[in-house]
């Protein structure tokens, strides 16, 4: 046994014959790896999702659909069945709703779909909310009980404007974001429940966001089933056609909201 | 009693190092901390209806018609209104938005939602904040004086 612990274990196995630990190990570091990259590999997602919000007292929404992602062509696509059946894409700096009667368009910011949940879980994003190449940098690190927090500060001049942005992880997987503002007060937080985790790419099952207006907490649930990835049956939907912008304009008339810059 | 007092002291030193390493009071973890019961209960009358929606298949419009009792107490948005989509980054009320960011944050609401409502509410947190601001300067201004 102690030479077990002396020995490099390389040298040690082979002379025993007993192959079947490093056989596991590297079945093992290669089913990691795959896991990994076959994650990368995914550039589809579909969800059912509702959402679940009370606005005040007497006024709440509810919104429930079908989204669907992909990465390649950057479109998010929603088939909405309530309030009303309608469609929205997203595309670039578009967003197009049609509904039975009815279709319109106006700009809309691109960020809408990069800092999609969506987006942000097929390029492997979410675990730090897509904050790595943005505004922010970490400007602290630490480890409360099992999370672990990271917050990430405006970079100046930004920092006049905005507050630092904290995300608490639990292990890999995202578990809260809290916004503050410049001055350190609370504005909002957001959590992630009820992950699932197919082929190395873990999705929530469920979103809370809580906001503060006038000093009561407001909060927005969102819960998603059967998400799906890489789903080759719902072409029709991914590739929801927009109209060309220009050949719109021309027949409706100008396209609503500002364009982004 | 030299040693008795010292062995407190090290031992009080050593717990409140552990409550802070641990995210005890004052920590950051109560940040990350909230009731998610209270958050399901208070969108709980919303699971009743989102039922009978997926059931039978209603858009807002047919659940009037048919399910008034569910509205009684409750007014529901229509999409035309609010949608998944139609929300600033973070969830961060326009009036917020407004009130930290000035100018820049009015234009920020605008682009981002194309709603008068809230870009209104960004407006008036623009207007607050610069009357703020403009307290606060005038204030630190008399007090420098002074």
């Amino acid at each position: 046994m102690k030479r077990w612990f002396r020995s490099p274990l390389f040298i040690y196995l082979p002379m025993k014959g007993k192959f079947l630990p490093i056989y596991l190990l590297l079945a093992t570091l290669w089913l990691l790896g795959y896991g990994q990259l076959s994650a990368q590999y995914y550039h589809r997602l579909e969800a059912d999702f509702t959402i679940k919000e009370n606005i005040n007292d007497s006024t709440s929404s509810l919104v429930i659909g079908k989204a669907f992602y992909d990465t390649y062509n950057q479109k998010l696509v929603y088939d909405l069945s309530f309030p009303a059946k309608e469609v929205w894409v997203f595309q670039d700096s578009l967003l197009y709703k049609e509904s039975a009667d009815t279709s319109s368009m106006r700009w809309s910011d691109p960020s809408a779909v990069i800092w999609s949940i969506y987006h942000l879980s097929l390029t492997n994003q979410l675990a730090n909310f897509g904050l790595s190449d943005s505004l922010f940098e970490i400007s602290n690190v630490e480890k409360e009980e099992d999370m672990v927090i990271t917050t990430y500060s405006p970079l100046t001049p930004f920092d006049k404007f905005m507050g630092p942005i904290m995300l608490a992880k639990k292990g890999k997987l995202l578990d809260g974001i809290v916004f503050v503002d410049p001055q350190g007060r609370l504005v909002s937080k957001q959590f992630y429940r009820k992950y699932n985790t197919m082929g190395g790419l873990p999705f929530p099952g469920k979103m809370i966001q809580i906001t503060y207006p006038e000093g009561t907490a407001r909060y927005r649930i969102t819960e998603f089933e059967n998400v799906q990835f890489n789903q080759a049956d719902h072409e029709n939907w991914y590739n929801y056609p927009m109209p060309d912008p220009l050949d719109w304009s021309r027949e409706n008339g100008p396209i609503a909201g500002a364009k982004p810059k | 009693m030299k040693i008795k007092a010292t062995l407190l002291l090290i031992f009080s030193l050593l717990l409140s190092l552990s409550m802070t390493a641990a995210g005890g009071p004052g920590g950051k973890t109560s940040l990350f901390s909230f009731d998610e019961k209270e958050a399901d209960a208070a969108v709980s009358h919303l699971t009743e209806i989102e039922q009978i929606v997926k059931e039978e298949n209603l858009t807002l419009e047919e659940l009037e018609a048919n399910h008034t009792e569910l509205l009684a107490e409750h007014t529901l948005l229509d999409s035309s209104m609010r949608g998944p989509m139609d929300e600033l980054p973070g969830n961060i009320p326009p009036f917020v938005w407004g009130f930290c960011l000035g100018l820049i944050g009015v234009l920020i609401v605008y682009l981002v939602t194309d709603d008068n409502q809230q870009t209104q509410k960004s407006l008036l947190g623009c207007l607050v904040g610069s009357l703020v601001g403009g307290l606060i300067y005038g204030a630190s201004a008399l007090l420098t004086v002074q």
